[in-house]
């Protein structure tokens, strides 16, 4: 077969053994046009974009009926969350966004040296999601606020919070240690704490978690809905960073040009599609009152 | 070789559709404002208003990523055609599976949970007591709703089985 619709053959003349009509190695044997080969692939990304949607809406039902339900667990375990890493995270991804697209612009314009460029900030973008995504991830490890049954917080790290959990009180640990500098002269209010002095904090966390205002009975669920939206969107966006390796590679090479540049219009395509499903997550997780 | 050099997005050029960078950054300031303004809203605390509020923003936002990052505006209706039905199917799942929001309240409160939602579900369940006695109260089924609520406050375990018995 003389026919490949990859690679350094874009930038080569291809052998044409044929010699019976016009033979260009972008285009696929079965495709009249370039643009019948490009509408072709588009239609089968967007199916695929299709069942992207679909397979994220069962998430999104669970998500809709427990907060339903349990609107106080949404309100109350919301605070564990930082808003401030969530919205960073979203203009991230929306600068990731715009050089997708600019990408896809570059290469229906042939224009090599922005093609890799726009590429190569998308996927510094990515990282970057994925860098504060694994702050945020550790934090909850460190304060016990894990999905299901290893939802186990640290006294210290539980909110305490009043009206309603409308409004946070403080960290238990944070309180813990304000009440007892208060109480023994020498008890250091700021900077590091012995083990004996950590215990006393601990313990009075403790105390102060018990006759406080309860948390909701069903916390945990909260933290099971934000790793798993946020977990297999995560994934996706580690997904979105192996394909943009590939279309990379690919732009190095030269295989685009402006009537073969489906890859990356698909590419982006799918791109984007994560940042729109982190469009509806971000206040769906972040922003709760 | 190719006559898209010069392209400006304009059909007579061939297939590609080329963003002019001037929409491409447009719509970005415009999703970053949208993204500061949906945080400025939530930080109100419009309650109930704020979940329709941060909806309505997100929706906008994804529209204007759909219609230009991903060209739809300028594509074959048909693709847009087939990616608003998965949204459209999207939302029939949700709507359907929360048809029943709240339905069970009652009951998931007489099993006698104790925690501090539960002065709220005894109002909901002496409502509904009163509900009961304007909507069947022929049927005696009000006696059943007021019992119900006195078993919950102490002990609510006979309540399901009752409930069950409606």
């Amino acid at each position: 077969m003389t026919t490949t619709t990859t690679a350094g053959a874009a930038q080569h003349v291809a052998h044409d053994d044929h010699g019976d009509h016009h033979h260009d190695p972008t285009l696929a044997h079965h495709f009249d046009t370039h643009e019948q080969q490009f509408d072709a692939g588009k239609l089968g990304i967007w199916i695929f974009l299709v069942t992207e949607i679909l397979f994220f809406s069962g998430l999104f039902c669970a998500y809709s009926i427990w907060r339903a339900n349990h609107t106080e667990v949404f309100v109350y375990a919301h605070h564990y969350l930082d808003t401030k890493w969530g919205a960073i995270n979203t203009v991230v991804l929306l600068v990731s966004s715009l050089t997708a697209a600019w990408a896809v612009r570059s290469a229906q314009l042939g224009d090599k040296k922005n093609l890799v460029r726009n590429i190569v900030l998308t996927l510094v973008c990515a990282f970057g999601f994925l860098g504060i995504k694994s702050i945020e991830y550790t934090a909850k490890y460190q304060h016990g606020t894990m999905p299901g049954n290893y939802f186990d917080p640290h006294p210290e790290a539980v909110l305490i919070t009043t009206d309603n959990y409308n409004t946070v009180v403080g960290e238990a640990g944070e309180l813990a240690r304000e009440e007892l500098a208060h109480e023994m002269p020498g008890f250091p209010a700021e900077g590091e704490l012995t083990d004996g002095q950590k215990e006393l904090v601990h313990q009075r966390a403790a105390e102060i978690y018990a006759k406080s205002d309860k948390i909701p009975p069903a916390v945990a669920t909260f933290f099971s809905i934000y790793f798993f939206m946020t977990g297999l969107h995560g994934f996706h966006v580690v997904a979105g960073i192996i394909a943009f390796f590939w279309v990379l590679r690919r732009a190095r090479r030269g295989d685009f040009t402006p009537t073969y540049f489906g890859a990356v219009d698909y590419t982006a395509l799918y791109w984007h599609l994560v940042d729109l499903i982190w469009i509806y997550l971000f206040p769906l997780l972040y922003l709760i009152s | 070789m190719s006559d898209h050099a010069h392209s400006h997005g304009h059909d007579d050029h061939g297939f590609a559709h080329v963003m002019p960078p001037r929409i491409l950054v447009g719509v970005w300031l415009a999703l970053i404002s949208l993204t500061a303004l949906t945080v400025w809203t939530a930080s109100m605390h419009l309650h109930p208003f704020d979940l329709l509020i941060a909806m309505v923003i997100a929706t906008i936002k994804g529209l204007l990523v759909a219609l230009f990052f991903m060209h739809l505006k300028y594509d074959r209706p048909f693709n847009g055609l087939i990616f608003m039905m998965s949204f459209v199917f999207a939302g029939l799942f949700v709507m359907f599976a929360m048809f029943d929001t709240h339905r069970n309240q009652t009951a998931i409160a007489a099993r006698g949970y104790d925690d501090p939602i539960k002065e709220a579900w005894r109002e909901e369940l002496q409502k509904a007591a009163e509900h009961a006695v304007v909507v069947d109260g022929e049927h005696g089924s009000a006696e059943h709703a007021t019992e119900g609520n006195g078993a919950a406050g102490e002990q609510g375990a006979s309540t399901p089985a009752e409930n069950q018995g409606h």
